[in-house]
């Protein structure tokens, strides 16, 4: 079987947490082995009933079980192996990989991500490390000392591998991640609304918890999100939302998009996005009829008017527990953050001049300054906002310049528009590759 | 891959699964005379102890509706609980009427138990053997729970807040 595993060692990854992973899975593999083995010798000297051996029959029992169990922890180990294969280089966009890490490594030094390309059509989160921990705790199975404390995977469907406007969802992926490091979500308080509807149900309230510790992690991801990304963040959720048409459906694991959608709207605004800002609104008004500011007053005045209720009483009361906290949520997330994520100051001030490169279908990964010629290299935060406005209120304006008029003209111009953004990010990637090494 | 709702799953019952496999190993030796624990034997000494803690918690704490922070843990001991109140159930053969005082009785006494192996306290074969009974269905409860799961991935239900309204009037 190692000999099977060794050459995962050997491939080339979009990031460093795989051949950590792949590492870690064959040196376990092997000691499950030898676990196995010891227990094969045990059960032998145990069944010829040597002097000194324990009661045969509940000790062969307990051994076989211990057996079976560590065949199911092979089996687990092995789906791991899934995430290793799929996250080969030339499955994933790596340059926007390359920057995730950097963001993962600003916030959480240490950290290890493994980004996997899957075929389903859904990006998310799993924290290995921490359960790979967890299960072992009690096996006699040591892990080694220099495996990293947190390794994730996150994943993206590999049909969107060049859609970087999409892997804006990331930003809520990466916000599990800090959560799980930080344990914010454990920290947000439980009031449950309507006890009495508790007391004539009580079969209840194991699930009912459940599912408000699922709903505050995505809460406290989604505010993540929007300080990791800024507004590209709410874009690329409401255009996985829609989509779906999955706005207003909710499950036992996650809140209505509607209702995250309002909380990403409420931190926008805290956060100063959605201030009046001559340079955004003159960049992205004219034609197209429509602005930036208008763009997200109408989703406000949407988010406003169509709040969904719940139909059912175990949701009403997750919703309600969910709802009352959304203030709690923000003030550990900036607790955690503090200044340190994505500013609207940044945002101001990069990403008009970014738009204006768009529109000329020139990559946005740099400022040229009008007044002196100087140049600057923009966060590729900036590169994905500037697409994304682009994407959400200018698009009337590439169809005008480039003469498009079929669904299928106006679906490449959308896959330029992505190209572009991909193109910026690999050339930001390079340039501050460069500075680093002055 | 795992999303990580369903390995989380599958964590709690590999978790005290193993731990069952091992604490019994530990029973055996400790009626059969070597009464000495080494270090490894007393952390898994310890794991017990810490789970009957947890259902305790968890006992203490069902049907409280406000909580300052600890999510998790709370989640976690009621995890617990209801795989105790299920073996404690099926050793009684009893399917009603379960009280959660009764549970609370039984789970201290089990606990003292341990805590008299960890302390290397004399103990004869009649006393220690609903311990070792109890983390023999346990064992067994984790170990179908695991299969059942890797299984049969559960589907998540989704439902559905209400009629969707067009948002191109607005946008």
């Amino acid at each position: 079987m190692d000999t099977a595993l060794k050459p995962l060692l050997s491939v080339s990854y979009s990031s460093k947490g795989s051949r950590k992973l792949a590492k870690l899975l064959i040196n376990l593999n092997s000691r499950i082995y030898k676990r196995l083995k010891q227990i094969i010798k045990l059960t032998n000297v145990s069944s010829k009933g040597e002097k000194g051996t324990l009661p045969l029959e509940p000790f062969q029992e307990n051994l076989e079980i211990t057996s079976k169990r560590l065949g199911l922890l092979l089996s687990i180990l092995h789906k791991f192996l899934g995430d290793v294969v799929n996250s080969q280089i030339q499955y994933s966009p790596t340059s926007f990989i390359s920057c995730l890490e950097n963001l993962v490594e600003k916030y959480n030094p240490g950290g290890y991500i493994i980004v996997e390309s899957a075929w389903d059509f859904n990006y998310s989160f799993t924290e290995i490390s921490q359960y790979i921990k967890e299960i072992l705790v009690y096996s006699h199975i040591s892990i080694d000392n220099d495996f990293p404390e947190h390794l994730v995977s996150l994943s993206f469907p590999r049909v969107e591998k060049e859609n970087v406007l999409l892997h804006c969802v990331f930003a809520h992926e990466i916000g599990h991640f800090f959560n799980a490091v930080n344990g914010i979500s454990n920290h947000i308080p439980i009031h449950i609304k309507d006890p009495e509807i508790l007391a004539t149900i009580p079969s209840y309230y194991s699930q009912l918890l459940l599912s408000i510790q699922f709903w505050y992690k995505e809460l406290v991801s989604d505010v993540f999100g929007i300080h990791l990304f800024g507004p590209a963040y709410f874009c690329s959720f409401a255009e996985i939302g829609l989509s779906f048409s999955l706005l207003n459906e909710a499950s036992l694991e996650h809140p209505p998009a509607l209702m995250r959608l309002k909380l990403m709207m409420s931190v926008l605004k805290d956060l100063g996005f959605l201030d009046y800002s001559q340079d955004v609104a003159r960049t992205t008004d004219s034609v197209d009829n429509i602005n930036y500011y208008k763009f997200f007053e109408n989703w406000k005045k949407f988010l406003d008017t169509n709040q969904g209720i719940p139909t059912n009483s175990l949701y009403c009361l997750i919703s309600k527990s969910a709802s009352a906290v959304h203030k709690d949520i923000k003030d550990k997330v900036k607790e955690f953050i503090k200044d340190n994520g994505y500013s609207a100051d940044q945002f101001k001030s990069e990403v008009p001049p970014l738009i204006e490169r768009v529109l000329k279908l020139i990559p946005p990964n740099e400022i040229i300054f009008k007044s002196n010629k100087d140049t600057k290299i923009p966060d590729f935060i900036s590169i994905v906002n500037s697409c994304w406005i682009v994407y959400s209120v200018k698009m009337f304006s590439l169809h005008n310049l480039l003469g498009t008029k079929t669904w299928e003209e106006k679906f490449q111009v959308k896959t330029m528009l992505n190209n572009l953004a991909l193109k910026a990010i690999e050339y930001n990637t390079i340039n501050k590759r460069w500075e680093n090494k002055k | 891959m795992f999303d990580s709702l369903y390995l989380q799953d599958i964590a709690q019952p590999m978790k005290w699964g193993f731990l069952s496999d091992n604490i019994i190993n530990i029973i055996d030796k400790h009626r059969s005379g070597s009464k000495k624990l080494n270090k490894n034997e007393k952390e898994i000494v310890n794991g017990a102890i810490n789970f009957f803690e947890m259902v305790k918690f968890g006992i203490d704490n069902t049907g409280k509706n406000y909580f300052t922070k600890g999510i998790e843990k709370i989640v976690e001991s009621l995890t617990v609980y209801n795989y105790t109140s299920k073996i404690l159930m099926l050793e009684d053969n009893k399917y009603e009427n379960f009280p959660k005082d009764t549970t609370k009785k039984r789970v201290e006494e089990l606990l003292k138990i341990c805590q008299k192996i960890h302390n290397n306290e004399k103990q004869n074969e009649k006393e220690i053997e609903p311990l070792r009974k109890f983390f023999i269905s346990l064992g067994k409860f984790t170990f179908t729970e695991t299969n059942n799961l890797l299984e049969n991935q559960p589907k998540r239900e989704i439902i559905s807040w209400k009629s969707r309204i067009a948002l191109g009037n607005v946008l």
